[in-house]
């Protein structure tokens, strides 16, 4: 399993080649087809103990089919690339369309883009140029970051992982698009203990090449969150002004956002629908959804379907501009809309559905401890644990668990562990009262670039 | 042409080529997965999707160090291609012991036979569709606040086999069909959601009507009592969490931290504490990959271990941890039968398969009608916990206040939070109404299907984390 520096890593049949074939052999099925395949090269490096835990490497390869006949969507999936899975796929994505209710709205997109942006940089050489035992010392590095720091008594993971994917779609409507890209990215989880005190943060760094990565500063950073947190306890409840640490905010903005989506705002499952036009957030916070920015995971030329990505404005000073669109959302709106390139797919095995690429919020001023010191007193969270079951995306309503410092006469004071804290998407959105100048690329939710974030009014539940 | 597995020599051949370059341990696992799905919003049926899988793994261990790849193929060539390449890559750390197995010699699959009915897949599509249409006209008929409804069918057929270095081929035969509704009510700016599922392992037996339209309509009403809900109260106070989903207090404030690879790591809060006293008396918890019907129930795990039972704690102590293959070996503890993965393209680690807490002698009734003031969470949303420090939180999804013993107020948007350590002991009532749900447990991001379930029981003090601050 050598690895190579060959551009062509991936094997000498592209994903449009392979997409192009199953069109050709679904001519006669009578209905319109899209095919999406995906090739990918995956490593991941798990050290532990300062030993190699886990190495695993792959190269995926999977299609999925969309047929629409009439209105009615059937899709079916598969990895199994050979004459037979081929044959077999077409068959299932046909038969099931017939079990399908029709939906006037429902189709592929319809006229194939004249050309799509070009994105320079989203593969680099570097990810299938480095050698498995380079991988593997990055993840070394940055796992000695982390035990250097005195107050850390072990890292449970230090993780290296990368992938290069190559995506194709081609469609009877006459898309045909193809992109490669290739990323990666390290994480630690550290433990700091003291006494029967035992407290972990979490550190990572990414890039598209790993020359780039910034592995000791991800073990510094897990580290040293680890160790801010000892001697932790529970804050009064009450009410208080929080800088959420840009992790946090990233994790929020992207709850928020899906109450974006003009496929939740069509089916009554969005608190912001009907509210185009109008000063919902803050006047400070001005957010974009950029499926093109040069530093950004979710970049590509194109989104799930073979649309142009770009960039689309969310909040202007405050008033909601735009909802995410798909091709079929869009076409719901009856000409009013156009899609904004937001069918994302987790992969080849799902439909598109309406997602946001990079959320970019545009930043304010100072790093967090300026942020901190113009709060004055509050409440700084540093992690939230629980958001899947504590965000509610169609009533708005947050409720989390968190951990932090309480922030005292503008500076961070003692740490605070075993609270919650609860607001709502609109409360969110308008009581922002504050945003630092330190924003940075969080990967963890989606792809976000945000700063901190202060926001008026959070009720904290502690003792 | 069905598949029906891989011959006991060519497994046999794969894992000792595997293994030919040095290391303790070699396995290889094959899926064969088929699943159709079906998802109804704004009342139609909008896609319906099939998927199929075929695939390999091979993972070779030396000490704790595993390599592990996969191919979307089970030939022979396509195996014993990847088991070269597994042989021949070094590692970096400890070479641990060397172990050259010349051959493995594989024996007859020891599979139990599935306890299924009926094996195989219908392709009446449209039957499911029916059902969906079932849920989505029962639920809108209970008021006409409803605003919403999706309705979700799945049905899957996992085939897995295993052979091992120590010449063992073991093979499952795991059905699985779910039906699951989300209906969203409104009044004014208000929305709320109510969620539940069907859960069934008779082979593939469709849910009944009769079950689709008791469970929409169950589902409607508690959306609808939900918009006459109140926000939560916040601040430490007694919490009765209801049968059923209250199981997620076991599995996230302890079930994760018996997983032996924190255990291992000494990453767990539980480390350390097998023999002690972590909760009262009259307190049981169990581990059970065999219980009958449960969503989490195989006949062996994935890595061929047969599944059991596992006593977690019983009267109050700790008494076991999950372990699999790599971790039991190192920690020289018994195999429980919880080495689990997501599918062919992942490692095993420990999960748990079906937990739940034993049942003890108080009725429900009692609990409450004993309780003067606490939250009663009926249903919870799921959860998430740092095994590290024990700290939990999980989301309510429906709740109510308890006031002078009766069950009052509906409350929103509360979240309980607190440390597993404390909790267990904290518990000083459980009811005799045992409950099983379903779910999905996410680890190492991978998802595996499990049980959860509990009897009713109170908590001497909880967090509750709310919007309402009076």
């Amino acid at each position: 399993m050598k690895s190579s520096a060959a551009r062509n890593s991936l094997g000498p049949a592209s994903p449009l080649q392979v997409a192009r074939t199953v069109l050709a052999r679904g001519r006669r099925v009578g209905a319109d087809l899209e095919v999406y395949v995906q090739f990918g090269r995956t490593v991941n490096i798990k050290v532990f103990g300062r030993e190699v835990e886990a190495v695993a490497v792959a190269e995926p390869r999977g299609l999925g089919v969309r047929a629409v006949r009439d209105g009615r969507v059937g899709y079916a999936c598969t990895s199994d690339l050979g004459q037979g899975g081929l044959d077999r796929v077409l068959a299932q994505a046909v038969d099931n369309l017939r079990a399908a209710d029709a939906d006037p709205y429902a189709d592929l997109p319809e006229v194939p883009p004249r050309s799509y942006p070009v994105v320079p940089d989203l593969w680099h050489a570097g990810v299938s140029g480095t050698s498995l035992e380079a991988k593997t010392k990055i993840a070394l590095e940055a796992e000695a970051a982390a035990l250097a720091v005195p107050e850390i008594e072990v890292v449970e993971e230090s993780v290296y992982s990368d992938e290069e994917a190559r995506v194709a779609i081609a469609s009877t409507k006459g898309i045909e698009a193809e992109a490669e890209q290739s990323f990666c990215f390290g994480y630690v989880v550290a433990h700091a203990g003291h006494g029967g005190d035992r407290q972990s943060g979490l550190g990572f760094c990414l890039g598209r090449d790993p020359a780039t990565l910034d592995s000791e500063r991800a073990g510094r950073d897990a580290a040293e969150r680890a160790s801010a947190l000892l001697g932790a306890r529970p804050c009064p409840t009450g009410s208080y002004a929080v800088v959420f640490d840009s992790e946090v905010a990233a994790a929020l903005l992207a709850s928020v956002v899906q109450a974006l989506s003009a496929d939740a705002v069509q089916k009554g499952r969005s608190v912001l629908a009907g509210r185009l036009g109008e000063a919902v957030a803050s006047p400070l916070l001005t957010l974009y959804d950029d499926g093109l920015a040069a530093r950004g995971m979710a970049t590509n030329p194109f989104d799930g379907e073979g649309v142009p990505q770009q960039k689309t404005t969310l909040f202007e000073n405050g008033i909601l501009r735009s909802y995410l669109h798909s091709s079929y959302t869009a076409r719901k709106e009856d000409g009013e809309a156009r899609s904004t390139g937001n069918a994302g797919r987790g992969s080849y095995r799902s439909l598109p559905g309406v997602t946001a690429t990079n959320l970019i919020v545009r930043p304010g001023e100072g790093d967090l401890a300026h942020v901190m010191a113009r709060v004055g007193e509050g409440l700084y969270v540093d992690s939230v644990a629980g958001l899947h079951s504590g965000v509610n995306p169609v009533s708005g309503e947050i409720s989390v668990g968190a951990t932090g410092r309480l922030i005292e006469g503008g500076a961070a004071g003692r740490p605070v562990r075993e609270v919650t804290i609860a607001t709502d998407f609109l409360q969110f959105l308008s009581s922002v009262s504050d945003l630092g100048g330190d924003a940075r690329w969080i990967p963890l939710h989606g792809s976000v670039r945000t700063p901190s974030v202060a926001v008026q009014g959070i009720a904290v539940s502690g003792t | 042409m069905e598949y029906t597995g891989p011959t006991a020599e060519m497994a046999g051949q794969v894992v000792a080529c595997a293994l030919s370059g040095g290391g303790d341990m070699a396995d290889l696992f094959v899926e064969e997965r088929r699943s159709l799905s079906l998802r109804l919003e704004d009342g139609r049926v909008e896609s319906v999707t099939s998927a199929s899988d075929l695939g390999g793994s091979i993972r070779v261990t030396r000490g704790l160090s595993s390599l592990f790849g996969y191919a979307d193929a089970v030939d022979e060539a396509a195996l014993g291609r990847l088991a070269g390449e597994l042989s021949g890559t070094q590692t970096q750390g400890d070479m641990g012991v060397m172990v050259v197995v010349e051959r493995a010699e594989g024996k007859p699959p020891t599979s139990m036979p599935p306890r299924v009915t009926q094996k195989e897949i219908p392709s009446d599509a449209a039957g499911r569709a029916r059902l969906l249409h079932i849920a989505d006209e029962t639920a809108r008929s209970v008021s006409s606040e409803v605003r919403q409804v999706i309705a979700g069918y799945a049905e899957s057929r996992q085939r897995v086999w295993i052979a091992t270095s120590d010449g063992l081929l073991s093979s499952d035969d795991r059905i699985r069909v779910s039906l699951a509704i989300t209906v969203m009510t409104q009044r004014g700016g208000l929305i709320q959601i109510g969620r539940d599922g069907l859960a069934l392992r008779d082979g593939f037996r469709l849910p009944d009507d009769d079950e689709v339209i008791s469970l929409a309509t169950d589902v409607a009403r508690r959306a609808v009592t939900m918009l006459d809900s109140e926000p939560a109260p916040t601040g430490r106070m007694p919490v009765v969490l209801a049968n059923g989903f209250g199981g997620v207090l076991f599995h996230e404030a302890c079930g994760h931290g018996l997983e032996a690879d924190y255990i291992l790591k000494k990453t767990s809060v539980w480390e350390g504490k097998i023999g002690c006293r972590v909760a009262p008396e009259f307190v049981f918890a169990y581990d059970d990959g065999l219980g009958e019907g449960m969503w989490g129930t195989g006949a062996c795990d994935d890595e061929g271990t047969p599944s059991e039972r596992t006593t977690l704690i019983e009267a109050g102590v700790l008494t076991g941890y999950l372990t699999d293959r790599l971790r039991a070996v190192r920690l020289g503890l018994t195999l429980t039968g919880n080495g689990r993965r997501q599918d062919y393209r992942y490692l095993p680690y420990p999960r748990m398969t079906n937990t739940y807490f034993g049942a003890d002698r108080h009725t429900p009734q009692e609990i409450i009608a004993d309780t003067p003031r606490a939250l009663y969470a009926k249903s919870l949303s799921g959860g998430e916990v740092n095994p590290a420090t024990g700290d939990f939180v999980f989301g309510v999804a429906e709740g109510y206040l308890i006031e002078n013993g009766k069950i009052t107020t509906p409350v929103r948007g509360a979240t309980l939070i607190g440390s597993g350590l404390e909790v267990l002991q904290g518990i000083d009532a459980v009811a005799d109404d045992l409950e099983m749900k379903p779910g999905t447990c996410g680890k190492e991001g991978q998802g595996v299907p499990v049980g959860t379930g509990q009897p009713t029981l109170r908590i001497r003090e909880l967090t509750v984390g709310g919007t309402s601050l009076s």
